[in-house]
């Protein structure tokens, strides 16, 4: 059943050469660096072992560089994440509950794995991208260019062995991202609507939570209420 | 060595039998106390009983969990020394073994809660379609993979169950935030239940995990063991370090003082091999009357040795000081004193039983059966080999002695001290006071509350305990709750009642973080009520799976809820309460729960609230818990419980102590000023204790107030001895320092070695003992030594400091200041009743017994009046001092005997046939017969009173002149007891005209009986007896010179079972010569010579119990 988009999939990717996977690539980040804001819709779909169909849900992306982003997941949203300079907060609107998790130096585990992979779409230097991933693989696809990464990271490739982001190489606008997982399990953002370098309101950022929501720590020792 | 003494080898051998050794430190402490009570159940059967933990740092998370999934495999490969190895939580390596204990935990939830399911699963399709929405916009792995295996949400538990029953990732338990510290629990194989076991199997681990950081290149990697194997091995090992380098170290400097002080080689070798068979004997006898002795107690090896080593060196000294004397001698004059201090000492050791801390009592016993044995060994072994060659004392005390040593015994003296005058003692004494009241006054050594005296120093395993503690959970100490139970029933009641109470605490700040697993333990009662649920939730099944499928799971994602309604389909069925069984169950359930002590056992864990100190309020939570059978303790708890405890019972331990010191130090000098001295010598030693303390930095733990009656009972005697010596020596301080001094110093230099080592001990509560005893003996020593001197010279009158004038004989000396020129305290009347009342009352074998027993007690007690006695004897056996002794021995025995005898007389027995001789009787009938009186004199020999009752049968009456006795009331009884037999009593020395009495008596023909040998002062006149100088009374040739009265000497002595009375032949004079002064003495001197052979013949009846030989 799978047989037949593999096999035009197959046929519709070209490799490019290594020469011009620099190039590309550079052109690309050259261009992120005059990046302050974006801000799109999205469609993202996750493609679950356990499950025999995608999943998908629509929602909403703000970033502010060079390290601020904000999703929203749901319509209405069900999940808000928002990364700000020292730590994630998670918030679940409808079970009025919210989740802290540092950033800081002290901190580790997945979940910083997972905001450094969350990171990936806004590189900001060549040397920022290849601090932390490892360029895999270039291939244009109607027109798109997918780089494949593989984190460096061994406790990021073991969550996630292989990410992918893809642009058009004619505006240099991240179209898409994918994230592989080790059990197989894939999720795909694909943006449109994208809005670049517009005044972002800070509060965004700076989600009030509201005093009847539940805050708690998961990652610390304890799992501080 | 007595005959008997073999007998002591059956119980030592026994003893070894028995002998066996506990490495649990908690074991120490007493039981009864609820924080140890939990402490000791929490480290038995939890905190990684039986588990190895190895901790790996590394400079980045990925390198540590390379390395800790690398290592784990390693070790699994070892299939002979480990059963598992986990670097991360099981139930992520096998996550569908989570179902069973997922499903049973369920099941142990209050029927409302369980049936929470049927609302879950009554509507599959809606929490599926829940499920996929979390699914399609959670952001967290862990919710997605959870939920993607169970999309019913089965292993999420209801918000009220607490968390160790939600099956997160439990990264917590085996990784730091950062990811740079990892934990690997390892599982033995085998239960490892010895120390050589644990010691063995770590040692296999230790190169086994060394193979593969070689073979790994692990650079950067850092391994740390601990777990109980490794407490187990450690503490073993480090007792068998303590008693290597305790026992030798103080081993080594006894053997350096002693050939500082003597040079011999013989008498050292044979002490240390006293010692040491002391020590090993003392373990036997530890086996026997303890049986399994705590590793801690062992630091009682380095004092016992401190200790013993005193009797060698004080019988050595003494063998020294009595050239020729055997070793029977030298035993008979020392040995009863040495015994005397043994007990005294040991029983000091025993007052710590009294301490509140079992482990401290048994450290005391130890050195208390130590003391008994290693005195014993001293006083019957010690000498005998060394005494069998003689030529090698004589060698000793003619060896060359350099400057300042005593050459009468040839030791080697501290070196000379300026005979130091009042004044110089005092003035060190006000500087160290001022010293001490600068350094105290910022403040007294602090008192620790903290538990860390029991833990040991050093210690690994300690250090990466709290490690992990500090890198994986709350850096402050946590408190364990520990709940029993006979069964799972108990165990669930008992949860449910402390539970309230507990989120009382909580809610009060007292208790933060509360970790209780009750949603894991198996609740019979709500098992029961499940089962009807759980049957119906299993009948589902087949409907739970086709909606999920029709809702776009696939099979893989049903697995998990397959195996949970698995066990829930058996636990339908079951008659007894359903424990999950698989690794991974058991694995997470040996965090929890626990069999043991006869039945189940449940841990959970809590950290001290922001009130926890307020007003003792964790402290009164932890005592109130054990009412419903289940412990909150902790380390930081049980540092304040043990303290308190100590407090406590220190009062309990130091006021016999203090009571036994007051009479020691009473009994000993007998003079209130000296006593005080004494306290005061005590009393400095302690600021200077206090000083140093403060210097060094040191606080009072709960172990190291114990040394406080130690010091007391080893601390006082060093001023004792040294006011004794100023005593002995008439205040010539050079002289005391020279002889008793230097002993002192060897005696303290060797205890302050034995406390001392233990500085080295691997238990700190141990350490810090011997460091506070060894200081506080040192500075007893100190006072004692240089201060205390001066102020004796201060508080002497000048009397009593005279030296005797032309005295060549110390001893002499000696016995004009020592006291015992007054008669024996027992001589009252009280005891003479007591005495009477014995002899109406008991029968004469008893009698003998008791005389027997008394005798020997009184000879043990009383060295003082032991040493007068011999005293006295010396100059009847031409000064030979072992002699002398020997026939002491027995006149103590013999004198013992006559007061029985003359009881019996005066409680009114008939005696005349207890006479087996009476011999002369013609003499006196043909003095009688002159009419001028007859004055029969004796001396105090034999049973001179029984004399009366010999005059009142012949027909005769007696008049008896004697000196007014200690007690008025004492004196009126023994006249009434002599009246009864006709036997009057004029008291001389009261009545002036008593001498005209006397006259008037002689004048109508009477009888009159006079004892000589003990003058008043102002009748004494001095003869010769035996060759020396000796003042006896000169009223027997007054009394002839005043009435021409016939003088009559007279012995009545024991022989065989009788006695023998002997009327010696008249000393006649000339009357009108004796009224020269002169003439009188010599004729005393005459009388007292017809009494020479006699004395001779039975000198063990001479009866002095105070000096008789006057000054030199």
């Amino acid at each position: 059943m799978l047989g037949a988009p593999l096999l035009f999939l197959a046929l519709t990717v070209l490799s490019l050469p290594a020469a011009d996977t620099n190039a590309i690539v550079n052109a690309w980040l050259a261009s992120q660096t005059n990046l302050t804001t974006w801000q799109a819709d999205f469609t993202q779909t996750r493609a679950l072992s356990t499950l025999t169909q995608p999943l998908t849900a629509r929602g909403r992306v703000w970033f502010a560089a060079p390290r601020r982003f904000r999703w929203e997941l749901g319509e209405p949203p069900q999940t808000i994440a928002v990364r700000q300079p020292t730590e994630v907060l998670i918030l679940y609107p409808r079970l009025k509950r919210a989740e802290r998790y540092p950033l800081d130096a002290a901190a580790g585990g997945p979940w910083k794995d997972a905001m450094a992979l969350l990171d990936a779409g806004f590189p900001r230097s060549r040397a920022e991208l290849d601090a932390t991933f490892a360029i895999a693989a270039l291939t244009e696809t109607n027109g798109l260019h997918t780089l494949s990464l593989q984190p460096r990271s061994d406790s990021a490739r073991k969550l996630m062995p292989e990410i992918q982001l893809t642009f058009s190489p004619r505006d240099n606008v991240l179209r898409a991202t994918q994230l592989r997982f080790t059990d197989g399990s894939l999720l795909r953002n694909d943006f449109t609507n994208v809005v670049m370098n517009s005044k972002l309101d800070d509060a965004l950022f700076s989600p009030v939570i509201g005093a009847d929501f539940q805050v708690s720590q998961p990652a610390a020792k304890g799992g501080k209420k | 060595m007595k005959r008997w003494l073999w007998l002591l080898l059956i119980p030592l051998a026994l003893g070894l039998t028995r002998l066996r050794f506990d490495v649990e430190v908690l074991n120490l402490l007493p039981r009864e106390l609820p924080v140890v009570h939990g402490l000791q159940l929490y480290q038995r059967h939890f905190a990684s009983a039986n588990e190895l933990l190895v901790t790996i740092e590394a400079p980045d998370a990925e390198r540590a969990e390379r390395a800790a999934r690398s290592l784990a495999e390693h070790l699994r490969t070892a299939t002979n020394l480990v059963t598992a190895a986990h670097w991360q939580p099981p139930w992520l390596e096998q996550p569908e073994l989570a179902a069973e204990l997922a499903a049973v935990t369920w099941l142990n939830q209050p029927p409302a809660v369980f049936a929470q399911l049927t609302n879950q699963l009554g509507n599959p399709a809606a929490t599926l379609a829940a499920t996929r929405e979390r699914l399609a916009t959670s952001f967290s792995p862990e919710e997605i993979a959870r939920a993607s295996f169970d999309p019913f949400g089965l292993t999420q538990l209801p918000a009220s169950v607490s968390a160790p029953a939600s099956f997160g990732r439990g990264d917590g338990m085996f990784a730091s935030a950062d990811g740079t510290f990892r934990l690997l629990f390892v599982k033995p194989r085998g239960a490892l239940a010895t120390y050589p076991e644990c010691a063995a199997w770590l040692e296999a681990m230790r190169a086994h995990t060394a193979a593969w950081q070689r073979d790994n290149a692990a650079s950067g990697i850092t391994l740390h063991f601990t777990g109980r194997p490794v407490f187990v091995a450690e503490i073993a090992s480090g007792m068998e370090r303590d008693m290597q380098n305790s026992v030798l170290g103080t081993l080594g400097i006894i053997a350096v003082l002693f050939w500082w002080a003597h040079r011999q080689w013989r008498p050292l070798l044979w002490l240390l091999a006293l010692l040491t068979l002391t020590l090993a004997g003392t373990l036997a006898l530890g086996g026997l009357v303890i049986g399994t002795l705590n590793v801690v107690s062992m630091g009682f090896a380095a004092i016992l040795l401190g200790l013993a080593v005193d009797y060698g060196l004080v019988m050595y000294q003494e063998a020294l000081a009595m050239p020729g004397a055997t070793a029977t001698e030298v035993r008979q004059h020392i040995g009863p004193g040495i015994l005397w201090s043994a007990v005294t000492t040991a029983g000091a050791f025993l007052v710590l039983n009294f301490s509140g801390l079992p482990g401290l009592g048994q450290l005391g016993t130890l050195v208390a059966l130590g003391i008994a044995l290693g005195a014993l060994a001293m006083v019957y072994a010690y000498l005998p080999p060394l005494l069998g060659s003689e030529s090698r004392l004589q060698a000793a005390r003619h060896s060359p002695v350099p400057d300042g040593a005593n050459g009468a015994t040839g030791q080697r003296a501290v070196p000379p001290a300026k005979a130091g005058t009042p004044n110089l003692s005092l003035l060190g004494t006000l500087a160290l006071l001022i010293i001490s009241a600068l350094i105290l006054s910022r403040g007294l050594p602090p008192l620790s509350h903290s538990a860390d005296p029991l833990r040991p120093t050093r210690s690994e395993a300690y250090s990466t305990a709290e490690l992990i503690s500090q890198r994986l959970g709350d850096r402050r100490d946590p408190l364990w709750l520990v709940v029993s139970g006979r069964d799972e029933a108990e165990v669930a009641r008992r949860l449910a009642a402390i539970h309230s109470v507990l989120q009382q605490a909580v809610s009060n700040q007292v208790l933060t973080n509360l970790l209780l697993p009750d949603a894991l333990w198996p609740h019979p009662d709500h098992q029961h009520a499940n089962r009807d649920t759980a049957r119906w939730l299993a009948a589902q099944r087949d409907t739970l799976r086709t909606t999920a499928l029709q809702a776009g799971f696939s099979t893989n994602a049903l697995l998990l809820t397959d195996r949970i309604l698995n066990v829930w389909a058996n636990a339908a069925n079951a008659t007894r309460p359903v424990w999950p069984t698989n690794s991974v169950s058991t694995w997470t359930l040996e965090r929890f729960v626990a069999r043991g002590d006869g039945g189940f056992l449940l841990a959970g864990i809590a950290y001290p609230g922001a009130r926890a100190a307020t007003g003792g309020n964790l402290a009164e939570l932890a005592m109130t818990l054990p009412t419903h059978g289940a412990w909150l303790t902790g380390w930081s708890l049980l540092g304040e419980a043990l303290l308190g405890l100590v407090q406590r019972d220190l009062w309990f331990v130091l006021a016999p102590m203090f009571a036994v010191l007051l009479a020691s130090l009473w009994f000993a000098f007998k003079r209130w000023d000296e006593v005080l001295l004494s306290l005061a010598a005590l009393a400095l030693s302690g600021l200077l204790l206090l000083t140093a303390m403060r210097l060094a930095g040191w606080s009072w733990d709960l172990l190291n107030l114990m040394a406080l009656p130690l010091l007391l009972g080893c601390g006082v005697d060093y001023g004792i001895h040294m006011q004794m010596a100023l005593r002995r020596h008439g205040g010539d301080l050079a002289l005391a320092r020279r002889t008793t001094g230097s002993a002192l110093f060897l005696c303290a230099a060797t205890t302050v070695a034995g406390f001392g080592s233990l500085a080295w001990s691997s238990n700190a509560g141990l350490a810090s003992l011997g460091l506070v005893c060894a200081t506080g003996v040192a500075a007893a020593f100190i006072v004692a030594w240089a201060l205390l001197p001066g102020w004796w010279l201060a508080t002497q009158r000048a009397g009593d400091l005279q030296s005797p004038s032309g005295a060549s004989d110390t001893t002499e000396r000696r016995l004009q200041v020592v006291g015992t020129g007054k008669p024996s305290a027992l001589y009252g009347r009280l005891g003479w009743q007591a005495g009477l009342c014995a002899a109406r009352m008991l029968p004469q074998s008893l009698i003998e017994l008791l005389c027997r027993i008394g005798a020997r007690a009184y000879w043990l007690a009383q060295p003082q009046r032991r040493e007068v006695v011999i005293q006295n004897l010396l100059p009847l056996h031409d000064g030979d001092r072992a002699a002398a002794t020997r026939t002491a021995r027995q006149l103590v025995l013999n004198f013992t005997r006559k007061l029985a005898d003359l009881w019996r007389f005066e409680s009114g027995t008939p005696v005349m046939a207890s006479f087996n001789q009476l011999a002369g009787w013609e003499r006196f009938e043909a003095a009688h017969a002159r009419g001028r009186g007859v004055l029969l004199v004796t001396l105090h020999l034999g049973n001179w009173e029984l004399g009366g009752p010999i005059l009142t049968h012949k027909g005769h009456r007696l008049l008896a002149l004697s000196n007014p006795e200690p007690d008025p009331r004492l004196t009126e009884l023994r006249q009434a007891a002599r009246a009864r037999w006709g036997v009057e009593t004029l008291l001389v020395g009261e009545d002036p005209f008593a001498f005209v009495e006397v006259i008037k008596r002689m004048d109508a023909g009477g009888a009159v009986a006079l004892l000589l040998d003990r003058p008043a002062e102002k009748s004494a006149v001095e003869v010769e007896l035996f060759g020396r100088p000796f003042l006896v009374s000169n009223a027997a040739a007054e009394l002839a010179r005043a009435s021409g009265c016939a003088v009559v000497p007279v012995v009545i002595v024991r022989r065989g079972d009788g006695y023998a009375a002997q009327i010696l032949p008249e000393a006649t004079y000339d009357r009108a010569a004796l009224g020269n002064r002169e003439q009188r003495r010599v004729f005393t001197q005459e009388i007292l010579r017809a009494f020479e052979p006699w004395l001779r013949e039975h000198p063990d009846q001479w009866y002095h119990f105070v000096p008789i030989w006057p000054r030199g």
